[in-house]
């Protein structure tokens, strides 16, 4: 039996974000994830957009932590070390309808507290972003928008988290949670876990598991979404994120520059079953076309990747869902946390904390709390000064594995040692880009299997793409008899 | 020539990739060769017509390398009958060499009796 | 930091950088390799089968034996190799005239310093995502050259039971390499009504062990959570998009893409190298020089080549022209005439004209064509045409500049293909 105060079900941003917002104070706080790597549900298929707040219906609960998030993410990028870009955006109106629909987003957004939104017109639509298109006869500017890379943000949280004292259970799903007295006993594969607390961030999972510890009952669906990414371009500069008008379930299709250099068309919105990875030629096809009324001049062919995510959906309410249950009391929830999910995570984990602290769990000072996180060696970026000293340390770094990102060995050694670390070749990726360039791992792939195989000290034929099930070679050709 | 049979194929002797018609008679026998614009072709046309032969090339299990590759790339050092390659890769199967190696370096001799040797592709140091 | 100077500075270690490399030092230029990979040999090293030198060595050998004869040479020469060594970056200074080629490795960051440099990376496979197959995102689905590197050089095993999408040489190799290591094959398909191997691949690899060639046919879902369990095709009409009612679910572990080759010139697009849309290499001269002076591009990284023989004799081109170049003996450039392609040509290498030299046309139809010439057109006027014959788009084709023409182009030279009605029988 593990035994800890505070367990929160759920390794996404937002168990990550609330861990490391814990970590302030001295309980024993575990962070339990159903899979072998945190950041992987609905984190990992996410734009990585940091929206103002401006969208948001005035009053939900989703406005109350937008701008706010959105406020935070400049001292959070700074103390955890990823990478944060303060973009801007716009909203493009093309008809008089889109126009009027502007000002209601200007309207919520002065009710939400989100200042310097302008309207303005065609030519500082230009000035502010060539590439947006020249149909356009108004937008919505919001300086404050920003980007981020959402497994950086959401592994910074959880390695600060965990070196001020975090614990981290991967590989564990919650089979069934009992109520004895005072405590919970959550069952899972990797054993009994035995908590005072209960936080519910498990994504679109946070339904099943409400129920299972006695909390309200609602209903999660699958927003799911189609995402394309284009290759970096030498000659060409980034995108400001450019938002059309939105719906009432959807932002629609952005074109954002992303904090590496690509090109992100992002997202569709359907309601599909739920852990629906797929994707859909007709999801492409609207993507691309959507991408293309915003920024003609964009090559959607270059894509280098598409992959699909899902937006955990209260389906009733629409809202985020976060606070103490009202059945169970020792029960928080952070549930239907969906799009602007990522922007509103450093205020989530702020007002749960706040929950926390009104139920009356006791959260003394952890006097050894350091906020910083220093981010890992990229050799990519690093000054060529820098380089040379990393390789003159360690010869590993000047080994090339990944040849389209710059991801020399030591930095795939680094992403598997870190805590938590990488297991699978995707959980490399995200920590440390090899792979994801415009080979899609054509070249490194076979390297990276190998390093992982040597690193775990396990056979090739283990090592696994992502989720178990997922191993990627088989086992020797030629075998040794 | 009701009995006859008409083969067509494309030349592989080198890449101009000749269209060929090869006519044999009742008892297999070649009786004319078309389509070839050389008389490699068609030696080739006569030989595919009645037993294809081909260069067969896989790996064999590498020990002791330097680089510490697990594989080196064999060859048989001539064409063996089509026919035999089934045969011939369950031996190239159970074949093992020791590094060093140099290209040309016999692996297998003699592989499934036709006289012909299965040989490294490259040197291994 | 070391920095060191050469005449000739060759950025890959492939057929075409060390063919390149051997003709600079046999013209007496000093000559470095800067090799990404441990060995040199490049993309050779993995392709075991048969069916290289039938041209160049007038023999039949593999690809390892194709590659192991150059590095004996380059081995026996005084060219100096730098292996594991990943260049990062190629500044030009037009002051100087030379460029720094900087690069890592285990022993720090290098630049050299080069009179001339020579492009020769090769290409890289198109993936998955640039021809946006729908469906989930499983292990199990490889380009062909990923799969060959894991069971020729990896002894690894990437399925057990394989579709392979996509009938280029790669693809059709690979169908024989798995049969033969004893795997199922369920069959190849290809978008196109043709297929875009060699003939005698097609013979070699897909006829002699009985795997079904389906054209017109591609994959139109990926299936599976974890591993691929099957994949869906759809037969396509003849705009190439997929006809509803014709899926068809085959059962597989792995599906291995050969859809295309793209020459990896990221390095030099971001030293100013202009390229050409349509074969995405450089826009090279005559000389396979580049838009920047002194840096020339040969192999795969300047055109998707057919035949590594091919490859070698365009790059012992670019290695004695980067040569002369160092040595200030290369003919000095005039006005730039284009090179066009037209009619079903679907591009020329070179581009252009510099120096109003002699040059071969190298090209590729579009779609096959039983019968069609060449013509060459200069300054809008039709100056010479070649005789009738069949065309087919896995075949790289050329055609000769004469002297002549290219001492009088002055606006343009256009090479097209002319298709001819098909009832001269």
């Amino acid at each position: 039996m593990i035994a800890c105060d505070i367990a929160i079900i759920g390794g996404g941003i937002i168990g990550c974000a609330i861990a490391r917002e814990l970590s302030r104070y001295s309980p024993q706080t575990l962070v339990v994830e159903a899979a072998n790597d945190i950041a992987c549900g609905t984190t990992k298929a996410n734009g990585g957009l940091i929206h103002s707040g401006y969208d948001p219906a005035p009053g939900t609960m989703k406005s109350k932590v937008n701008a706010r998030g959105n406020k935070l993410y400049s001292a959070w990028s700074k103390e955890l070390g990823f990478e944060f870009k303060r973009t801007g955006s716009m909203v493009l109106a093309f008809t008089q309808s889109d126009c009027a629909h502007l000002q209601t987003l200007l309207e919520n957004g002065r009710a939400n507290g989100v200042d310097g939104l302008e309207i303005i017109g065609p030519e500082r639509i230009h000035e502010l972003e060539p590439q947006a298109s020249p149909d356009a006869i108004q937008a919505l500017y919001c300086p404050h928008t920003g980007i981020v890379d959402p497994f950086d943000v959401a592994i910074s949280a959880a390695e600060n988290a965990a070196a001020n004292g975090v614990e981290f259970l991967l590989n564990a799903p919650a089979r069934s949670i009992e109520q004895q007295n005072d405590t919970f006993i959550l069952h899972t594969p990797k054993g009994d876990i035995s908590a005072k607390w209960l936080i519910n961030a498990a994504g679109c999972y946070a339904d099943v598991i409400s129920d299972m510890a006695g909390g309200e009952h609602f209903e999660i669906g699958w927003r799911q979404g189609n995402l394309l990414v284009l290759d970096k371009n030498v000659t060409a500069k980034s995108i400001m994120p450019i938002y059309p008008v939105p719906t009432p379930t959807t932002k629609g299709v952005v074109v954002m520059g992303t904090v590496h250099g690509n090109i992100l068309i992002g997202s569709t919105a359907i309601m599909r079953e739920k852990g629906d990875l797929s994707c859909y030629a007709a999801d492409i096809e609207e993507l691309m076309a959507g991408a293309t009324k915003l920024v003609p001049s964009l090559d959607v062919r270059s894509s280098i990747r598409q992959f699909a995510g899902g937006r955990a959906v209260i389906t009733d309410t629409n809202d985020f869902f976060i606070g103490q249950s009202k059945l169970q009391h020792r029960l928080f929830q952070a549930a239907g946390i969906q799009s602007p999910g990522i922007a509103s995570a450093p205020a989530i984990a702020e007002y749960m904390v706040e929950c926390l602290r009104n139920a009356g769990v006791p959260l003394p000072q952890n006097p050894n709390f350091n906020p910083i996180r220093h981010a890992p060696e990229d050799f990519d970026i690093a000054s060529i000064e820098h380089q040379d000293e990393l390789i003159q340390g360690d010869p590993a770094w000047g080994r090339i594995v990944c040849r389209c990102e710059t991801v020399p060995e030591a930095e795939i050694v680094a992403a598997i040692h870190r805590t938590p670390g990488a297991t699978s070749v995707e959980g490399v990726k995200r920590r440390c880009r090899a792979g994801m360039g415009r080979c899609q791992s054509g070249f490194c792939q076979s390297r990276v299997v190998d390093i992982l195989s040597r690193e775990l000290g396990i056979a090739p034929a283990r090592v696994l793409l992502e989720n178990p099930g997922s191993e990627i070679v088989l086992g020797p050709v030629k075998g040794d008899d | 020539m009701s009995n006859c049979t008409v083969k067509d194929f494309y030349c592989t002797v080198c890449p101009s990739e000749c269209p060929l018609t090869v006519t044999l008679d009742e008892t297999g026998s070649v009786v004319s060769v078309a389509g070839n614009s050389c008389p490699r072709g068609e030696r080739f046309g006569r030989q595919e017509a009645t037993c294809p032969m081909r260069v067969l090339a896989s790996t064999v299990r590498l020990e002791g390398a330097h680089t510490g590759e697990p594989l080196i790339p064999v060859r048989t050092r001539e064409a063996i009958p089509l026919s035999l390659q089934a045969q011939a890769m369950d031996a190239i199967r159970k074949a093992r060499v020791t590094a060093p190696v140099k290209m040309g370096d016999i692996v297998l001799a003699n592989v499934c009796d036709t006289g012909v040797d299965v040989v490294a592709s490259c040197s291994a140091r | 930091m070391n920095e060191i100077t050469y005449d000739v500075v060759v950025i890959g270690g492939g057929p075409a950088g060390m063919a390149a490399a051997l003709k600079a030092a046999d013209a007496g230029a000093s000559t470095a390799i800067v090799e990404r990979n441990a060995q040199l040999g490049g993309i050779l090293r993995q392709c075991i089968h048969p069916g290289f030198g039938l041209t160049y060595f007038k023999e039949e050998l593999t690809g390892p034996e194709y590659a192991q004869r150059f590095i004996d040479r380059v081995e026996d020469s005084p060219i100096k190799v730098y292996l594991g060594s990943m260049v990062l970056s190629i500044h030009h200074d037009d002051e100087s005239g030379t460029s720094d080629v900087v690069f890592m490795s285990e022993t720090g960051m290098v630049t050299l310093t080069a009179h001339a440099v020579v492009l020769a990376m090769g290409c890289r496979e198109r993936t998955r995502s640039e021809i946006k197959i729908p469906g989930s995102r499983p292990a199990g689905v490889f380009t062909a050259g990923l799969a060959q590197r894991y069971i020729n050089i990896e002894n690894l095993k990437p399925g057990s039971r394989f579709v392979i999408l996509g009938s280029g040489d790669i693809g059709l190799i690979m169908a024989r390499r798995l049969a033969l290591e004893g795997f199922e094959v369920e069959g190849v398909y290809e978008l196109m009504p043709y297929a875009n191997g060699l003939h005698r691949n097609v013979k070699n690899c897909l006829e002699d062990f009985g795997i079904p060639l389906h054209l017109s046919t591609t994959v139109t879902r990926v299936i599976g959570k974890n591993r691929v369990e099957a994949v869906e095709v759809s037969q396509v009409d003849e705009q190439l998009h997929p006809i509803e009612g014709t899926q068809h679910t085959i059962p597989c572990d792995a599906l291995l893409l050969s859809v295309g080759l793209i020459p990896e010139n990221e390095v030099s697009a971001a030293a100013g190298v202009k390229l050409n849309p349509r074969t995405r290499g450089a826009v090279v001269d005559e000389s396979l020089e580049t838009t920047v002076p002194g840096i020339f591009s040969c192999g795969n990284v300047l055109h998707v080549h057919d035949l590594a023989d091919n490859v070698t004799r365009e790059a012992e081109r670019a290695g004695a022209a980067a040569a002369a170049y160092a040595a200030g003996t290369l003919a000095a450039t005039s006005e730039s005439v284009p090179i066009n392609a037209g009619g079903i040509a679907s591009y020329v290498v070179p581009a252009r004209l510099t120096r109003g030299e002699a040059a071969k046309l190298f090209f590729r139809v579009r779609r096959p064509v039983t019968r069609a010439h060449v013509r060459i057109t200069v300054d809008g006027a039709t100056a010479l045409e070649g005789k009738p014959r069949s065309f087919i788009p896995s075949i790289m084709e050329s055609f000769p500049l004469p002297a002549k023409l290219a001492a009088a182009a002055k606006e343009s030279i256009e090479i097209s293909v002319i298709e001819e009605d098909d009832d001269h029988e």
